[in-house]
C-alpha cells in the first residue's frame, strides 16, 4: 500500500465487526448498569444490579460461542483480532467467573431484617458491577487479541478496573493498601510489558502476533527480540503470580473484599494465562525464546525453574494460612504452577528436537490441558468465594477459617459445594478438576518434563492438607455463636445460593461426565493455537 | 538523518529513561515519587516505540502500528494515573503519610 | 562522526546563548539604571493581582482541585484519538469512498458516545458540582 495514496475501501470486512460483539456486549453492560444505579438511588436494593449484569454475561456466554468457537483463528478486523475456540473456552471461565461472583454478592445491599436495604458496609454498588463487567470486556479481548496494541490495551483495561475493584470498600485501610500495593506492583509490571513489546517491535518490524510466528529475525536482532520477550514474559508472569513476582498476590487478595478477591483469583488468571499462551507462541516460532540448549530454547528451561518454584512455593505458602482469602491467594500461586507446567510443554515444540512430532502433539495436548484446567479452576474457585460471599454481610466479614466451623450443621448445602470446589482444586477424583490435572500432567509427561510432573504431583498431595483442614473445620467442629459459621439460611440470599448451585453442579458434571460439546470446544481451541 | 537523533540515540536515551524509572521505584520510599518513576518507565517504552516506528518510516504498513501503540499508552497511563492517585488518596485517609515506610503502612513492601 | 551529529544544533545552541545574554543583560541594565524607592507593598512577591497568600505553599489544599484536574485528565488525553481520526479524515480517506467514509464516523461516533455516557455519569453523580 502506498502510504501516500487515500484510502478508499476498508482493510478489513465490515462483518467482521461481529468478531467484536463479545467485547462490546460486557462493555455495553457495563455502562448501562452505571447508569441504572443512578436512577435506583442511593437506598435501594442493588439486587436488580447483579441481574442486570448476568444477563450481560449470559448474552456474551452465548455470542462468544456462537461468533468465535466456529472461528478458525484466522486474524480479522485488519489482523487485530483472532477469534478462534481457544478464545471462546477462555471467554467461557472468565463469564463463569463474573456471573458467580456477582450474584453471590448480590444480598449485600440488604438489611439484616432482610425488609430494608443498609448500605452501610455494602460493596454491592453500581460501581462494583460497573467495574466487574469493564474488566471482563477487557479480559475477553485479551483472549482473542492478535495484535500487541490490543493485547496492551485488553490488560491495561482489566488492571486498571481490578486496581480499582481492591480498592472498592475505601472506608477499611487494609482494602486501600491492598490497592496501593496491588497498583505499584502492577503498573511497573505493565511498564515492563510495554518496553518489551516495543523491543520485539523492533527487531521484527510488526505487533502482529501471526505474522510474528512467521518472522524470521535477522541473527543480529536476535538479542534484542529475545530480550523483548523475556520483559513481556515477565510482565505476563507477574499478572498470573508466578513466584519470583508473586509478592503482591497475598496482600492484594487479603485486602480485597472477598467479592473482587473472587473475581481476580479467576479472571485476571484465566486472561493472563490465555493471553500467555497466545504471545508464547509468536514469541517461541520466531525464536525469541532463546537459543535452542539440549533439544528446547532456553525459555523453557526458564520457564521450568519458574514453574518449580511456584508449584513449591505456593503450596509452602498455603499450609500456615489461617485468613481464607490469604490461603486462597497461595491456592492460587500453586495452581499458576500446575498450569506453568502446560506452558512449559508448550515450548517444547518450538526446539530442535529429535520427536518435533511428539513434541507438537505434547503442545497440542498442553493448550487442550490449559483450557479444560482453566474451565474447572474457574468453576472450583468460584464455588468456594461464592460460599464465603454468601455468609459475608456488611462487617459479618469471614476473616478467618474458625468463622466457617460448624457450617456443615447450619447450612450444609454451602458446606457441601464448598467441600466438592476444595476438592477439586486439590484434583481429587470425581471433580472436574482431576480431569484438568490430568491433562495437563499428561501434556507434561509427553514433552519429556518427568521431573517436573513428579514434583507438581508431590506439592498437590501437599495441598490436600490445607483443603481438607476447611472441610474438617467445617464438618468435625460446633459452630461458635457470632461467626458466619452459625448463621442460618436466610431466604432473601437467593441469588448467592443460585451461584453456589451452579458452582457445585457443573463442577461434579465436568469431572464425572464432561459433555462432548465442551471437550470439542476445548480440542478445536488447542488446534486452533498448535496447528 | 544529519543530527544527533540517529536510532541507536533514541534507543539509549529510551533506555535511559526507562532504567532511571526503574531506578526510581525500587529505591524511593514515597509512593508520588514511585508514580513518577512508573511515569517515566513508561515514557522510556513510549520513546523506544516512536524511535522504532522512525526507523521503519521508509517501509510502508509497518510505522503506524507503533505509533497507534503510543497513543495507546499515554491514553492508559493517564487512566492508570488516575485510579492510582485515587487509590493513594483513599489510602492516605487511613494512614495519614505518603511514605512506604510508615509504621502503618510497612508491610507495603515485601 | 561525533561533531557531525552536532551540526544540526549550532542554530539551537547560537539561539540559546543569545536569549541567555540578553536576559542577563537587561536584568543587569535595570538594575545599574533604574531607580529604586521600594515600600512594602511593592516588596510583595507578586501572584497575579491575588492576595498574598502568606502561609505555607506545601499545605493541602480541597480535595475537589484535584477531582476536578483528573476529570480534566481523563477527558482530554481522549482528544490524542481524536486529532489523527480528523486529519484521516480529511487528508487519508478518498472523498468517494461512502461506504469507508460511513464507517470510519461511526466507529469514532461510538467512541465520543462512549465519553459521553462517562461524562453524564460524573454529572449525575456530582462530580462536576464545586459543594
Amino acid at each position: 500500500m502506498d502510504p501516500l495514496s487515500p484510502l478508499s475501501s476498508l482493510s478489513y470486512d465490515v462483518g467482521d465487526f461481529l468478531y467484536v460483539i463479545p467485547i462490546a456486549i460486557p462493555a455495553l453492560f457495563g455502562m448501562i448498569v452505571l447508569i441504572l444505579d443512578i436512577y435506583l438511588g442511593r437506598g435501594s436494593n442493588k439486587t436488580p444490579l447483579a441481574l442486570t449484569s448476568g444477563l450481560g454475561c449470559l448474552l456474551t456466554a452465548v455470542a462468544a460461542w456462537a461468533l468465535w468457537a466456529p472461528a478458525t483463528g484466522a486474524p480479522v478486523m485488519a489482523g487485530t483480532l483472532a477469534p478462534s475456540a481457544f478464545g471462546a473456552v477462555a471467554a467461557l471461565a472468565i463469564l463463569i467467573g463474573t456471573t458467580l461472583i456477582g450474584f453471590s454478592v448480590a444480598h449485600h445491599s440488604q438489611s439484616a431484617d432482610g425488609v430494608g436495604v443498609d448500605l452501610g458496609r455494602s460493596i454491592a454498588h453500581g460501581e462494583l458491577y460497573g467495574l466487574l463487567l469493564f474488566a471482563t470486556s477487557g479480559m475477553l479481548a485479551m483472549t482473542i487479541a492478535n495484535d500487541m496494541v490490543t493485547f496492551f490495551v485488553a490488560i491495561e483495561t482489566l488492571s486498571i478496573a481490578v486496581y480499582a475493584l481492591t480498592g472498592v470498600e475505601r472506608r477499611r485501610a487494609r482494602s486501600a493498601e491492598g490497592a496501593m500495593k496491588y497498583f505499584v506492583l502492577g503498573a511497573f509490571s505493565a511498564a515492563f510489558l510495554l518496553y518489551g513489546m516495543s523491543l520485539l517491535y523492533g527487531a521484527t518490524g510488526t505487533m502482529r502476533l501471526d505474522v510474528l510466528a512467521e518472522t524470521a529475525i535477522k541473527p543480529s536482532d536476535l538479542p534484542m527480540a529475545t530480550v523483548g520477550g523475556t520483559l513481556i514474559l515477565i510482565g505476563l508472569l507477574f499478572k498470573v503470580g508466578a513466584v519470583p513476582f508473586h509478592a503482591w498476590v497475598p496482600d492484594a487478595y487479603e485486602g480485597a473484599p472477598s467479592a473482587v478477591t473472587g473475581f481476580m483469583s479467576i479472571g485476571v488468571k484465566v486472561a493472563a494465562f490465555a493471553g500467555m499462551f497466545r504471545i508464547v507462541e509468536g514469541l517461541g516460532a520466531c525464536g525469541a525464546l532463546g537459543a535452542d540448549l539440549a533439544g528446547s530454547p532456553v525459555g523453557s528451561w526458564v520457564l521450568w525453574f519458574v514453574a518449580a518454584l511456584t508449584v513449591i512455593g505456593g503450596n509452602a505458602g498455603a499450609l500456615t494460612q489461617r485468613n481464607p482469602r490469604r490461603l486462597m491467594a497461595y491456592s492460587g500461586i500453586a495452581h499458576t504452577g500446575y498450569l506453568l507446567v502446560a506452558l512449559v510443554a508448550f515450548t517444547r515444540q518450538f526446539g530442535h528436537s529429535s520427536d518435533a512430532l511428539n513434541m507438537t502433539y505434547a503442545a497440542h495436548d498442553a493448550a487442550a490441558g490449559l483450557l479444560f484446567y482453566l474451565l474447572a479452576y474457574a468453576l472450583a474457585n468460584a464455588g468456594v468465594f461464592a460460599v464465603i460471599n454468601h455468609l459475608e454481610r456488611r462487617g459479618e466479614d469471614v476473616d478467618s477459617l474458625d468463622d466457617l466451623a460448624g457450617l456443615a450443621h447450619t447450612q450444609p448445602r454451602s458446606a457441601l459445594v464448598m467441600a466438592v470446589c476444595l476438592l477439586s482444586l486439590a484434583g481429587i477424583p470425581g471433580t472436574a478438576g482431576f480431569l484438568g490435572k490430568l491433562w495437563v500432567f499428561r501434556a507434561g509427561v509427553a514433552s519429556g518434563d518427568v521431573g517436573l510432573v513428579v514434583l507438581a504431583l508431590m506439592a498437590s498431595a501437599i495441598s490436600l492438607y490445607y483443603y481438607l483442614r476447611i472441610v474438617v473445620i467445617m464438618y468435625m467442629r460446633e459452630p461458635q455463636a457470632g461467626t458466619a459459621g452459625a448463621s442460618s439460611e436466610d431466604p432473601q440470599r437467593w441469588c448467592s445460593r443460585l451461584a453456589i448451585l451452579v458452582a457445585g453442579v457443573l463442577t461434579i458434571w465436568l469431572g464425572v461426565y464432561p459433555p462432548n460439546a465442551i471437550l470439542k470446544l476445548v480440542v478445536d481451541g488447542a488446534q486452533a493455537l498448535v496447528h | 538523518m544529519n543530527s544527533i537523533t540517529t536510532p541507536d540515540a533514541i534507543q539509549i536515551v529510551a533506555a535511559l529513561l526507562f532504567s532511571i524509572g526503574v531506578f526510581g521505584v525500587l529505591s524511593r520510599r514515597n509512593l508520588l515519587i514511585i508514580l513518577m518513576s512508573v511515569e517515566l518507565m513508561l515514557n522510556g517504552a513510549n520513546l523506544s516505540l516512536v524511535g522504532f516506528a522512525r526507523e521503519f518510516a521508509h517501509l510502508p504498513g509497518k510505522s503506524e502500528s507503533a505509533q497507534v501503540m503510543v497513543l495507546m499508552a499515554m491514553a492508559v497511563a493517564a487512566a492508570e494515573v488516575a485510579v492510582g492517585l485515587s487509590i493513594l488518596i483513599a489510602l492516605f485517609r487511613h494512614v495519614r503519610s505518603v511514605s512506604v515506610d510508615h509504621p502503618q503502612a510497612t508491610t507495603l513492601r515485601d | 562522526m561525533l561533531a557531525s551529529m552536532f551540526v544540526g544544533y549550532v542554530g539551537l545552541a547560537a539561539m540559546g546563548a543569545i536569549c541567555l545574554i540578553i536576559g542577563v543583560v537587561a536584568l543587569l541594565l535595570s538594575k545599574i539604571l533604574g531607580p529604586r524607592r521600594p515600600t512594602r507593598v511593592k516588596q510583595l512577591p507578586y501572584e497575579c493581582g491575588v492576595e498574598l497568600i502568606q502561609s505555607s505553599a506545601r499545605e493541602r489544599y480541597s480535595i475537589h482541585f484535584y477531582l476536578v484536574a483528573i476529570l480534566f485528565i481523563l477527558f482530554d488525553l481522549e482528544t490524542v484519538f481524536l486529532f489523527p481520526w480528523a486529519a484521516t479524515m480529511r487528508y487519508g480517506v478518498d472523498p468517494n469512498a461512502a461506504m469507508l467514509r460511513s464507517v470510519l464516523l461511526t466507529e469514532v461516533l461510538l467512541f465520543v458516545g462512549v465519553l459521553a455516557v462517562g461524562l453524564f455519569y460524573v454529572w449525575k453523580r456530582r462530580g462536576l458540582e464545586w459543594d
